[in-house]
């Protein structure tokens, strides 16, 4: 289910600020309380793909003395994330209504 | 580096130049985020006070065979969406241009009612194949190297001899239709060598081949 999924936050992860690999993983983990447990390494072949579709721009940094890849939205990933956000909120409220009535 | 990091990123690096979708570039910079990556995660652990730390940063990242896969899956649907679309470009010219000669060869051997007939043939052939060559490359994917690189060279070969022999037969006296024809076949055969191999791949459900490493 995670997997269908994981372009949007990976998406809405870097959409606040330009993350680095491992931190967008990190973020990732924080902001779903743990409840994502994936394998780290492939979160940066979504990181990759998101970049060669346009919607993820990168350029490497020097940090800690190591070349970095830091990852920044861009305005087509934002239009991207703003549907994908139109859609899962239209499809949690209606699994919600569903889940929720009363036979 | 500590070695357990240092053996990882061998293996990764061994896997990767093993995939045949995952070019040199690409590989150098998959390799120095992962570098980047386990670094930090190592640190971090180190910081938290677990013991192991760089196993435990490599088990979080995954097995290298499993990332391996992940990227070549990405790069391959890249590069065989443009392998497919420039396929099929190619197959309607070659099949507009054919048409002209074909046209030309056959005018003086038979009806005008046999001649549409064959071009429509030929022509429609050749789109129909180059368009499904096209969309299931962009939906499923070939792992089969050697059948697949083959039909890549057959479709070169096919396409030369086709445009030489065109050429040939258009502006020549003697117009040589069958090398003209010879051509046309190798190349629908290549296209749907390809499509073939596509069809297979996409049932199969790809990635890279399995290099055995788990580590």
């Amino acid at each position: 289910m995670l997997k269908g999924h994981l372009e949007m936050l990976v998406l809405a992860t870097v959409a606040p600020q330009p993350l680095h690999g491992y931190a967008v993983i990190q973020a990732l983990c924080r902001h779903s309380k743990e409840l994502f447990e994936l394998p780290e390494g492939t979160v940066y072949p979504v990181l990759h793909r998101l970049e060669q579709r346009r919607l993820l721009a990168s350029q490497w940094t020097v940090a800690a003395g190591r070349r970095r890849r830091v990852y920044r939205i861009t305005a087509s990933g934002r239009k991207a994330l703003a549907k994908h956000r139109g859609e899962w909120k239209a499809f949690t409220a209606a699994v919600s209504s569903v889940l929720g009535a009363r036979a | 580096m500590n070695s357990n990091l240092e053996e990882y990123l061998q293996q990764l690096n061994r896997d990767l130049r093993r995939c045949f979708w995952i070019g040199k570039n690409r590989r150098r910079r998959i390799l120095l985020e992962t570098e980047d990556h386990l670094l930090e995660a190592a640190q971090r652990e180190t910081e938290n006070g677990e013991h192991g730390p760089q196993q435990r940063a490599i088990a979080k990242f995954g097995a290298s065979n499993e990332v391996v896969e992940a990227f070549a899956e990405t790069n391959k649907r890249r590069l065989l969406a443009a392998l497919g679309l420039s396929t099929g470009g190619v197959s309607g010219i070659t099949a507009l241009m054919s048409a002209g000669v074909v046209v030309h060869t056959l005018r003086t051997l038979a009806d005008p009612w046999l001649v549409i007939s064959v071009n429509l043939l030929l022509a429609g052939f050749i789109v129909v194949q180059g368009t499904a060559t096209i969309v299931h490359l962009v939906s499923g994917i070939g792992r089969e190297r050697v059948l697949f690189l083959g039909a890549i060279v057959l479709f070169g070969l096919g396409l030369f001899v086709t445009v030489k022999s065109s050429y040939n037969a258009w502006t020549g006296p003697d117009p040589e239709y069958w090398v003209v024809m010879l051509g046309l076949l190798v190349t629908t055969q290549a296209t749907g060598t390809l499509l073939r191999v596509g069809q297979w791949e996409w049932r199969r459900n790809l990635g890279c081949p399995h290099t055995g490493s788990s580590s």
